[in-house]
């Protein structure tokens, strides 16, 4: 039943699986349904000019689109929506209509059109990425692009240029986060306790926002401050993207669990030992005066310290 | 008219102001005192925002596509309705020059390659979502109108009068019956003392 599907995809960067928003939202879905895919990063080759990406290929039909993809890969019986109401999933295209109008123009000016965080960041990763000659032009076009997405849509009369637009763009985007915020509440996904193709959309958008460097980052500062979003995307990304963790997703949160545990034990220990050592050279150094040793968590010896010579 | 080239359509005249456009409009009476949606907790605001922003993203750039990139709408009904109140040569510079605006936002979004057909879906998966979500409720959200059932209403009432090349449009909110109650049941309720409406 299951046919190779392979996806063409911006690789990996910042902590996240890809830099790429549309190409998060396909793997995140992936992982939350349990297809299997092969991933092939457009980076260093000349599919980063010719490609659209992200693309699906699977039985030579090609899929492009994170809206299409999900689709295909729904009818292929990998759906991480079946539990959703006829409600829950008319709310689904609802907020991601909210994330596309309102997020997006936002996401794309941080981080192709704001200079600082251009120059600092984003073409130098994208340059990077590109073989020789495309590093010079492909970025660029990208920028571009996104420019003219952003005046076409929101820069009606009498709002012509760049700057006027920001500040409306700027609103609506933390309007968007904010109601985000409401929506998610104390839960770990949006519908539930399983996540969809709507806690993929918002972890596209949102993860790059949250893990890359910006030197220049109002929104990323607003995010910050919605403590709920960022656990949101820290969970996703602990679950379904801790380094090959092919097993069910719980296993694989309580083997990280347990490994966690087993690393803080080990910094505790390795802590209590440098203290020691601290110790036992302020006390044999002629220049200190000596005194009492503090209270020990470790057990060393169980014999009080008299005071030393 | 001066207005008209100032202001977009709607917009409402309040002594020495002008205010036009939907959500200005909207924040305009909320101002004075008349908001219908501060009824609605947080996460319902959300959602109030979220199915607006459907609306727009989906049936008011289907309604543009269907206008100005399909050519047999666009040159039978749209070009001469939007030049009509302009004299000769100026009546066709504009129109093209609008039609020009409407592609290159379309291209911008993505919607330049899709098929009518495609667009067609697009408006009944709209059209799906919000009859799912007004289930067999009076309005969207509890027993009072908010400014989603007013945009809502507006849309659908605008596709089921405004005459087209070919029904479909119409044909395809038709078949969500529980919308077609809700924009009978508004115009009734709000618009009965106005003549015309909807036939058939």
């Amino acid at each position: 039943m299951a046919a190779a599907m392979e996806l063409s995809c911006w690789g990996e960067g910042w902590g996240l699986p890809s830099v790429h928003t549309e190409s998060l939202v396909v793997l995140a879905y992936a992982k939350f349904s349990g297809a299997k895919l092969t991933i092939q990063p457009v980076d260093w080759t000349w599919k980063t000019l010719t490609g659209t990406v992200p693309a699906l290929h699977c039985e030579g039909h090609t899929v492009t689109e994170p809206a299409q993809i999900l689709n295909f890969l729904r009818k292929q019986r990998y759906n991480a929506d079946y539990e959703l109401s006829a409600k829950q999933g008319a709310d689904t295209l609802a907020y991601i209509a909210l994330l596309e109008e309102k997020l997006r123009p936002a996401l794309l000016h941080t981080f192709w059109v704001d200079t600082e965080n251009y120059t600092n960041l984003t073409r130098p990763w994208f340059a990077s990425r590109c073989p020789f000659p495309l590093n010079f032009f492909i970025p660029g076009r990208q920028a571009r692009v996104a420019l003219s997405l952003i005046l076409l849509t929101k820069g009606e009369s009498p709002l012509h240029s760049i700057t006027e637009v920001e500040a409306k763009v700027y609103n609506e985007a933390k309007e968007c986060l904010n109601l985000l915020s409401h929506r998610l509440g104390t839960s770990p996904y949006f519908f539930g306790k399983m996540p969809g193709s709507l806690d993929a959309f918002v972890f596209g958008y949102i993860a790059p926002l949250l893990k890359a460097s910006l030197p220049s980052g109002p929104l990323k500062q607003h995010l910050n401050q919605l403590t709920n979003l960022c656990q949101f995307c820290d969970a996703v990304l602990k679950t379904y993207f801790d380094d090959d963790a092919p097993g069910s997703p719980p296993v694989s949160q309580d083997a990280s669990v347990d490994a966690n545990l087993q690393k803080l034990t080990q910094l505790v220990n390795k802590e209590s030992n440098l203290i020691e050592k601290m110790d036992d050279n302020l006390r044999s150094s002629p220049q200190h005066k000596p005194r009492a040793p503090p209270a020990r968590p470790t057990t060393l010896s169980s014999q009080k310290n008299s005071t030393p010579a | 008219c001066s207005l008209q080239s100032e202001c977009k359509v709607p917009f409402i005249h309040v002594g020495n102001q002008v205010v036009s456009e939907l959500g200005p409009i909207i924040q305009f009476t909320k101002a004075k005192g008349h908001s219908l949606s501060d009824v609605l907790d947080d996460v319902q605001r959300a959602e109030m925002k979220a199915y607006m922003e459907l609306m727009n993203n989906m049936l008011l750039t289907a309604e543009l596509y269907i206008q100005w990139c399909d050519e047999t709408t666009a040159a039978e009904i749209t070009r001469p309705r939007y030049s009509s109140p302009y004299p000769w040569p100026l009546k066709h510079i504009l129109a093209y020059q609008k039609q020009w605006e409407v592609r290159r936002k379309m291209s911008a979004v993505g919607w330049a390659e899709k098929t009518l057909e495609q667009v067609y879906e697009d408006v009944a998966q709209c059209c799906q979502a919000l009859s799912q979500r007004l289930g067999t409720q009076m309005y969207f959200f509890n027993r009072q109108p908010t400014e989603l059932d007013a945009l809502v209403f507006g849309h659908l009432f605008t596709i089921l009068t405004t005459q087209l090349t070919s029904n479909e449009l119409s044909d395809k909110v038709k078949t969500y019956s529980n919308l077609l109650t809700f924009v009978h049941r508004i115009e009734q309720t709000y618009f009965e003392d106005q003549g015309g409406g909807l036939s058939s």
